[in-house]
């Protein structure tokens, strides 16, 4: 089943355009950055996992398609769990695949050597004991559950306003509206919001340089210790949220 | 086996679709022919546990259907009014597709869904894709899909809309074979469709049934309200237009 809905999201020309623009991106960029940006630059792929995954649930109802599938055995439980594992996965390999191929290519020109040495390197004023590679790798890894998080979000969004063009909106409103926000001279808390946005945790080397951390009582929970925290609820919800979504008549 | 309709409402806002219909269906062909608007469509939807019902409970073998979930879907087997496909999928993809749905083991689905297309005439076209099919052939494809889990319950919504003569005959036979061990409701406003293979017609207007029989009770209905002559042909089709020209009584006939 997880093979057809795989099907569904390569066959669409939409889909296999917008993935071919993106890696084509990650290529330019490749050859105009050198590696530490590139990991960076992984989220122009969100934009790609937008238009792919959007339709997964809504074009079932516009197709007229979900009539048909809805009465069947699997219709209203096994279905619903096969377009999500499938969503994810390509959302995930699609993420992996093209931050991976833009560092590795430079990698293989340049080298790896320096991984190992402080990220006090980049900006001398990052508070944290890791190396280069290391911040890397969790730049990576926030690229990564954030793109799994978005797809999650617009998933349950393509399940219960069963409108592809709805969702793609939302979805690249998540992406870029968060651009446009100010920061605040007043509120903290608007702030500690502002931080959590994708975009923003996509540059973990400014983000760590910034002090950001999130008191909570008597403890103190790191910026990305709190990305994990926040992106992992709201991809929880958003999983429960969207088999109600797609199976609940109307 | 028995499905029982009791007192089923679906209410949109302002507007009642199905207004508290009540019927028992066992083993044979269910005709419901009504003019659009009548609220065939609601009801068949409501039947297959896709629509919410407002009030009422719709029963299987005394279990309402909602309850039964999983159990009620492997029963069912359902052709929707605008059958949704995929254009790039082959006719033999999209009969896996669904009987993956439908739970079919891999092996014997693909034995199932040959034999499918071979009888409904899309044997030659099972490797090309549903965007290359006419409405007809799309159709064709629609109906072997309702019959992969071998349905004990199954409900056709205008199926024969986009078919040629040749293809509805070959339609009503096939039906009119498959109700001999099932339930099989079949709506439409294509009377003669009805008027062949039915066991039992129920006559549709503004979301209530306004008569139901079989057809030679319809006729000595038809001319008891009409007060005919025996020596007039009588036709479904005279009393449909009887009914939705004018008159909106109901009655019941054994």
């Amino acid at each position: 089943m997880i093979w057809f809905e795989w099907k569904k999201i390569f066959e669409r020309r939409l889909n296999m355009a917008a993935m071919l623009l993106g890696y084509l991106l990650i290529g330019a960029c490749v050859f105009c950055f050198i590696a530490k940006e590139n990991i960076y630059d992984g989220f122009y792929l969100w934009f790609v996992i937008v238009i792919c995954v959007s339709p997964v649930f809504s074009s079932e109802y516009e197709s007229g398609a979900a009539a048909l599938l809805l009465t069947t055995k699997h219709g209203k439980g096994r279905l619903v769990w096969s377009k999500l594992v499938a969503a994810l996965l390509f959302t995930a390999g699609y993420l992996a695949v093209g931050i991976l191929a833009g560092v590795g290519v430079v990698g293989l020109f340049l080298g790896f050597s320096g991984a190992d040495l402080p990220v006090q390197l980049w900006n001398s004023v990052i508070p944290y004991n890791l190396t280069l590679g290391q911040t890397c790798a969790a730049n990576f890894a926030i690229i990564l559950l954030s793109g799994i998080t978005l797809a999650l979000v617009l998933l349950c969004c393509s399940a219960r306003l069963r409108s592809s063009l709805a969702t793609l909106v939302i979805g690249f409103m998540v992406i870029i509206a968060p651009v446009f926000f100010p920061m605040s001279k007043e509120s903290g808390l608007w702030n500690h919001i502002n931080y959590l946005f994708p975009v923003r945790a996509a540059n973990l080397k400014n983000m760590l340089g910034s002090f950001v951390s999130y008191p909570v009582g008597d403890f103190v929970i790191s910026y990305v210790e709190m990305l994990a925290v926040v992106y992992g609820l709201i991809g929880i919800m958003a999983f429960v949220l969207t088999r109600r979504g797609f199976v609940k008549a109307r | 086996m028995e499905l029982v309709l009791d007192r089923v409402t679906k209410q949109y806002k302002n507007k009642i679709a199905v207004d508290r219909l009540s019927a028992t269906l066992k083993e044979g062909v269910y005709g419901l022919l009504g003019a659009n608007g009548a609220g065939k469509t609601t009801l068949m939807r409501l039947i297959c546990d896709i629509a919410k019902i407002s009030s009422g409970e719709i029963r299987l073998d005394g279990e309402d259907i909602g309850a039964m979930g999983e159990r009620y879907r492997d029963l069912l087997g359902y052709l929707p009014q605008d059958f949704g496909y995929y254009p790039n999928f082959t006719a033999m993809e999209f009969m896996l597709y669904i009987a993956s749905l439908k739970g079919l083991a891999r092996g014997y689905a693909k034995e199932r869904s040959k034999e499918l297309l071979q009888m409904v005439g899309l044997a030659n076209e099972m490797r090309h894709k549903v965007k290359t099919f006419s409405g007809g052939m799309r159709q064709r494809l629609g109906i072997a899909q309702a019959l992969l889990n071998d349905p004990k319950l199954l409900v056709l919504d205008e199926p024969t809309a986009g078919l040629d003569p040749k293809e509805r005959v070959r339609f009503r036979n096939m039906i009119a074979e498959l109700g001999k061990d099932r339930i099989v409701i079949l709506s439409t406003h294509i009377v003669s469709d009805v008027e062949e293979i039915a066991d039992w017609i129920f006559l549709m207007k503004q979301g209530q049934f306004i008569a139901q029989g079989t057809l030679e009770a319809l006729k000595q209905h038809y001319l008891e309200v009409t007060h005919s002559e025996c020596a007039a042909p009588f036709n479904l089709e005279k009393l449909y237009l009887f009914y939705f020209s004018e008159g909106d009584e109901g009655y019941d006939l054994v």
